[in-house]
């Protein structure tokens, strides 16, 4: 029986320059990735201090942000492995460990290397609203995300002489043609898995959407459905346009029915529903303006609201939604949508639609609204 | 430049290295911090089997793979335009596998709404496809091998 034997790399290009060149590309992702969680974060859970400051416009800035949060992620798959691949090499080191210093720079990498891999992974895999991991999804990956991006900036303090050394290409290196070569099958990658999953955001590359978790164009009343009123567990008996009333709490408070909220002022306004998990679309939706509804319970324009759905399941039944979202003239109780009543799954017989906000909190099967403050 | 300037000038990255490295170390805590305090009891040890378990698997099954691959790839003018191909091949297999094991069992109705298997197949097929075009012998005037213009 033959032993094992340790093994040799022969190949070029694992060299300093071709890390240099891919890790400087991952590292713009890595923060191009950190900088947008950050933003999702802070649009989807506030803290206090930063609630009644978030911005209501530009209405597409979360489509964009978090669009290009999945899109970069994405993105990430190829340029992650091939500066792995550069690097591989180092793996297999002898003797394994030379010295305490050694031994504490393997073990940075061998984080870096592994909440980088985990990272990118569970992202690519929530998207299909697949969890196939004991956790919970949320506080993990953003947890994960303050120690990528602090491994990569370690990183970068420890290899900085090197990457300097080799920011700029050697004209004499033999290996300058093969490089460019290997960098643009990198770049190949990278613009492959973007055209065929950018489209679920982006309208341009949308007849490319081969492999994207969603296609905005496939859906009812022209918008994919994120949560159908079954998965909700919503009491369809409930939700006629009979017996359904919309109940509003303020100094003064009021029901109203599905006809009355008709007769009251209508307006059409053009806006996206943009989601977490990276795809967006935008449709027009009519409905009465929320400040009209909060007029008529004596509230002053920009009060913050606790609106209640008639779903019985899932962790966004009440939703918090601060002031300048309830003073914005296109934030709507809507009624119909693209010109339809809106279908049960779309949240008849009201569905809260804001600018500028994730696509948990357009609450459907809207019941209560209460003044807050 | 004189030898007092390349001193200063090796103490300044020396200084940048320090706090950039503090400062990265401060990140790791926050996110350490916010695994241990920020999720439910039994997290942090799940996670860190993950890690752990992700980690083997590139390093000891899909490294190896490439590496593998990389052996069988020819020398020549194909070298190159195949690499880029098989790139672009594997990126897409990997971010097509998540819908792909998924696609039987989607939690609501327009979730995974494509044919996932069709758009592997096309886009793969549009790498081979772009692959033979690069490679394909090109017409340079007198004196280079090709074909003549059609």
């Amino acid at each position: 029986m033959k032993v094992a034997r340790w093994p040799r790399f022969r190949g070029r290009l694992h060299d300093a320059r071709t890390a240099t060149a891919v890790g400087r590309l991952l590292g713009v992702g890595v923060l191009v990735c950190f900088a947008t969680g950050l933003v999702s974060h802070g649009l989807q859970t506030p803290p206090g201090w930063l609630e009644p400051r978030l911005p209501t416009r530009p209405v597409w800035g979360y489509r964009v942000s978090q669009g290009l949060h999945v899109a970069t992620g994405i993105a990430l798959v190829p340029l992650l492995l091939a500066k792995l691949w550069a690097v591989y090499p180092r793996l297999w080191v002898r003797p394994p460990v030379r010295s305490l210093p050694h031994a504490l720079d393997r073990l940075s990498v061998a984080v870096l290397v592994s909440v980088g891999l985990l990272e990118v992974l569970i992202g690519l895999v929530n998207i299909t609203q697949w969890y196939p991991w004991p956790f919970s999804f949320k506080p993990v990956h953003f947890a994960l995300a303050w120690v990528l991006v602090g491994s990569v900036v370690l990183h970068v303090a420890v290899r900085l002489p090197l990457v300097a050394r080799h920011w700029r290409r050697d004209p004499a290196d033999p290996e300058l043609a093969d490089r460019r070569s290997l960098l643009l099958g990198v770049a190949a990658g990278v613009g492959a898995v973007t055209v065929v999953t950018a489209g679920q955001t982006f309208p341009p590359l949308r007849p490319f959407v081969l492999l994207a978790p969603r296609d905005p164009d496939r859906g009812t009343q022209g918008l994919p459905i994120n949560r159908t009123a079954r998965a909700a567990g919503v009491d369809r008996a409930e939700l006629t346009s009979e017996r359904w009333r919309l109940r509003v709490v303020g100094p003064l408070e009021y029901t109203l029915s599905l006809a009355e909220l008709g007769a009251l002022r209508q307006h059409t306004e053009r806006l996206p529903i943009a989601c977490v998990e990276g795809w967006s679309a935008s449709a027009e939706w009519t409905g009465v303006r929320l400040r009209d509804l909060l007029e008529l319970a004596g509230a002053p324009a920009r009060t913050a609201l606790r609106v209640r759905s008639a779903q019985t399941t899932g962790g966004y039944r009440v939703m918090e939604m601060p002031g300048q979202y309830t003073a914005d003239p296109l934030t709507l109780l809507a009624l119909r949508l693209n010109g339809e009543v809106l279908s049960l799954d779309h949240g008849f017989p009201a569905r809260i639609i804001t600018p500028n906000r994730p696509g948990v909190w357009q609450t459907k099967w809207v019941e209560t609204i209460e003044v807050t403050e | 430049m004189t030898d007092a300037d390349a001193a200063g000038g090796g103490r300044t990255i020396a200084a940048v290295r320090l706090a950039s490295g503090a400062l990265g170390l401060l990140l790791i805590g926050v996110g350490v911090r916010l695994l241990w305090s920020g999720t439910a009891d039994g997290t942090p040890g799940q996670v860190a089997g993950w890690l752990v378990g992700t980690l083997l698997a590139h390093d000891l099954l899909l490294a190896p793979l490439v590496s593998l691959i990389g052996l069988a790839l020819p020398a020549g003018r194909w070298r190159g335009p195949l690499r880029g191909g098989l790139l672009a091949a594997g990126a897409l297999v990997l971010v097509a596998l998540p819908p792909l094991l998924r696609a039987g069992s989607p939690r609501y109705p327009t979730s995974l709404p494509l044919d996932y298997p069709r758009g592997l197949l096309i886009s793969l097929a549009a790498v081979a496809l772009a692959v033979m075009l690069i490679r394909r012998p090109r017409w340079r005037g007198a004196g280079q091998r090709g074909e003549p213009p059609r």
